[in-house]
């Protein structure tokens, strides 16, 4: 699984380069430049049972409104929660959760909420790797690849984007709900 | 943009400020200071009580390790162990729910802690709680 993981983002790296390339050759005679802005971004992903702080750093591509960034997520507190070990046996475990992603997503349809406040949709999906501990035993989680989707809209606050998302996060718990939001600032840094 | 940059830079500089440690040449003669090294403390055991009691089993390091240092049974919502520190404690509560018995984990360290203070070295050690209470 960790095998595969790693070759997803190595071949997303080594698309990008290979886009740019093959644009910069005097193949087509439009000529179609590659604006990339790096980003980083910080946020949460929260519902009533479960909070997962995220970080993460990347590129957007501001004609196609599409960006990508790697992503870490993790829960910051040991939770409680209970598997079926055996038939009759439930173990209540205390729990922590990572997730190492690939942020995928677009904006469209640019709209204004107000004269001076311009908000766009956001879609897009966190494919990653999803793993963990629990206290007191060497048992682990079950760990494994996951997407994600998520959707909503985001605000564009001068200089950064506040993207407000529901996120349907799959961290293979039943006592815990797949439905989250998503709150993250997104700034892009420009020189 | 240059706003978000001083933003970053002032939390940056409240963070490294804030997590700097004193120096081990602080002076507080009024601090008090166990000058004996603590090498036991407490142990509290939190749990769901049951009439029927419940069943506990605490391990030394994880559960692998399988070095039970007490089994008993409970029949309050908490009890205190004395314990020796500097070790990983690990407890397991055994609850029965119609044909399903539920096991809770919870595990931390008993650790002791060292620090200079006019010259002497002071000792300290909080108690720990292992919560094995289940969820609602």
């Amino acid at each position: 699984m960790i095998r595969v993981f790693c070759f997803l983002i190595f071949s997303l790296y080594n698309t990008v380069p290979y886009a740019q390339e093959l644009d910069s050759a005097d193949t087509t005679k439009t000529k179609f430049k590659l604006n990339i802005v790096p980003t980083i971004s910080a946020g949460i992903h929260v519902n009533l049972q479960d909070f997962y702080l995220d970080f993460g750093a990347g590129a957007f591509e501001p004609k196609s409104k599409i960006g990508a960034q790697l992503s870490c997520s993790f829960r910051p507190f040991y939770k409680k929660v209970q598997i079926h070990q055996q038939a009759n046996i439930i173990r209540q475990w205390k729990e922590k959760k990572y997730l190492v992603s690939v942020d995928l997503y677009k904006r469209i349809l640019k709209f204004h909420l107000s004269q001076s406040l311009n908000s766009s949709f956001l879609a897009g999906a966190k494919s990653g790797y999803l793993f963990g501990d629990y206290l007191g035993t060497r048992e682990r989680p079950k760990a494994g690849l996951t997407i994600n989707p998520f959707l909503g809209f985001s605000i564009w606050l001068n200089g950064m984007n506040l993207d407000v998302t529901y996120l349907l996060f799959n961290d293979r718990l039943a006592s815990v709900p797949n439905s989250r939001l998503m709150f993250a600032l997104n700034i892009p840094i420009i020189p | 943009m240059k706003c978000i940059v001083y933003c970053i830079l002032v939390l940056l500089s409240f963070i490294t400020i804030t997590s700097c440690n004193s120096d081990g040449d602080s002076c507080d003669p009024d601090l008090i200071c166990t000058t004996v090294s603590i090498d036991s403390n407490w142990v509290n055991l939190s749990i769901t009580e049951q009439l029927s009691g419940v069943p506990i089993a605490l391990y030394n390091g994880n559960l692998e390790d399988n070095l039970i240092v007490l089994r008993d049974t409970l029949y309050g919502d908490s009890y205190d162990y004395y314990l020796p520190t500097g070790i990983r404690y690990t407890a397991e509560a055994y609850y029965r729910s119609g044909p399903n018995i539920i096991i809770a984990v919870d595990s931390k360290k008993l650790t002791t802690e060292s620090f200079t203070n006019c010259d002497d070295t002071c000792y300290e050690s909080d108690e720990i709680t292992l919560d094995l209470v289940l969820i609602e």
